[in-house]
């Protein structure tokens, strides 16, 4: 078993292999690197704190379960435990919730936690966190909406047409517009992946 | 579109849409497909991809509460100390004894599994009879078979495809006529489609074992057809 110390030293994709190999211990370093983005993204989705805890819960489990499984060529480990997260609260909404309480704005939701005590990297990634948010911001209302009804609340491209009254071409057309326009100012950001 | 036919040409251009997760079921099918025959979305998701690597952080940022470490490392370690869970035993090395190997070629699963078989009785004295169970790949030109032996099951593939990317397989226990139920099992498989696979719990009572492709993380039903299904009564 490799110590704490040695362990936090590993970068993300070498943690995994030993995941991969049943450490518990890599394991939770991986976990506190990315659980706040986790619960983040699940808040975000969910709109409740009592189920995006659980979310995330089940989103790293399911992570444990199958971390042999990670493959670096398709991403990062962060990329793919957020990818876990949206699914396990896509799922969570087909289960328990009506859709019509995933149609939610930023607003209803509490402002930031208090964070007294950030690291170096956790104060680099809310930078980036907040650029990013800006940069959705500045899109179009129109292309905004329709990547968040798609990204953060699961609905299928027929949904959203029939939520706002559009043909569904209009809907993946403002997709494409709205995530081509992201790609050039996180490009000029140098924040894409 | 249902998927099932020939990709169509409509899908082309859905690189944000298939992105996003929000084309239905078989038009995502149908995308992946045209994805081998145009270069023009292939680039356009190789680009659009960045963006949604890091979308999930327009999302306010928050810290965990410090209850879900607590519940989720406390689940990790009680299912390591019970050798339940991980079902990613997934490596892209032969299995890690000599009391199991994969024959290549005209040996086969089968054989290569009677003789794991036998190893274990020899060098195994006092070690629960193992059975053999095989089961039926329905996707691909893989096989499979399950080892019972006492308590501990293990579900043995050899040459399985590689699941579609973003997403994993998932392994059903099916009880009566009730609906599959999961067995809390993700898998992968290295480039091979070997794997050893443990599953954990009892499988007294259950009818079949059947292995469905699932997104990353899990579904709590079965979203797509058997992969794998082994007939356990």
């Amino acid at each position: 078993m490799s110590s704490g110390r040695a362990l936090q030293a590993l970068a993300d994709e070498e943690l995994m292999e030993l995941v991969g190999a049943g450490q518990s211990r890599a394991f939770e370093v991986v976990f506190d690197r990315h659980v706040d983005a986790a619960f983040s993204l699940a808040y975000r989705m969910c709109g409740s704190r009592p189920r995006a805890e659980d979310v995330t819960q089940e989103a790293f489990l399911s992570a444990w379960r199958s971390g042999g499984s990670y493959d670096p060529a398709r991403g990062s480990v962060r990329s793919w435990l957020l990818s876990t997260v949206r699914n396990r609260a896509i799922d969570a909404f087909r289960v328990e919730a009506s859709k019509s309480s995933r149609d939610m704005e930023d607003d209803h939701l509490a402002e930031w936690m208090p964070a007294p005590h950030l690291t170096e990297l956790e104060a680099l990634r809310r930078d980036e966190a907040g650029r990013v948010r800006s940069a959705v911001g500045e899109l179009p209302a129109e292309q905004r909406r329709v990547i968040e009804l798609a990204y953060f609340s699961g609905f299928t491209h027929t949904e959203i047409a029939r939520m706002l009254g559009l043909p569904t071409g209009t809907v993946k057309g403002r997709m494409r517009l709205g995530l081509s326009k992201l790609r050039v100012t996180l490009d000029s950001l140098e924040l894409a992946a | 579109m249902t998927g099932l036919g020939a990709p169509s040409a409509d899908v082309c251009g859905d690189a944000a849409a298939y992105l996003l997760g929000s084309l239905e079921r078989g038009e995502a099918l149908d995308f992946r497909a045209h994805l081998s025959a145009c270069v023009v979305c292939r680039d356009e998701v190789r680009g659009l991809a960045e963006v949604l690597q890091v979308l999930p952080m327009a999302a306010p940022q928050f810290r965990a509460p410090k209850r879900v470490r607590r519940a989720t490392i406390r689940a990790v370690r009680s299912e390591r100390q019970r050798g339940r869970g991980h079902g990613g035993l997934v490596t892209g090395q032969p299995p890690r004894t000599g009391r199991l190997r994969f024959a290549r070629g005209a040996l086969g699963v089968s054989a290569a599994v009677a003789a794991a078989t036998l190893l274990i009785f020899l060098f195994s004295s006092g070690v629960p009879a193992t059975r053999e169970v095989q089961a039926r790949v329905l996707a691909g030109s893989g096989q499979a078979a399950l080892l019972l032996s006492g308590a501990r099951s293990e579900l043995i593939v050899h040459g399985l495809r590689h699941p579609a990317p973003g997403h994993i397989y998932e392994v059903w226990l099916e009880r009566g006529n009730r609906a599959p139920r999961p067995a809390n099992v993700l898998f992968g498989v290295p480039p091979s489609g070997d794997a050893r696979i443990a599953i954990p719990g009892d499988l007294q009572g259950a009818g079949r074992l059947l292995v469905t492709e699932e997104r990353d993380g899990g579904s709590p039903v079965p979203t797509s057809s058997p992969v794998v299904v082994a007939q356990l009564t």
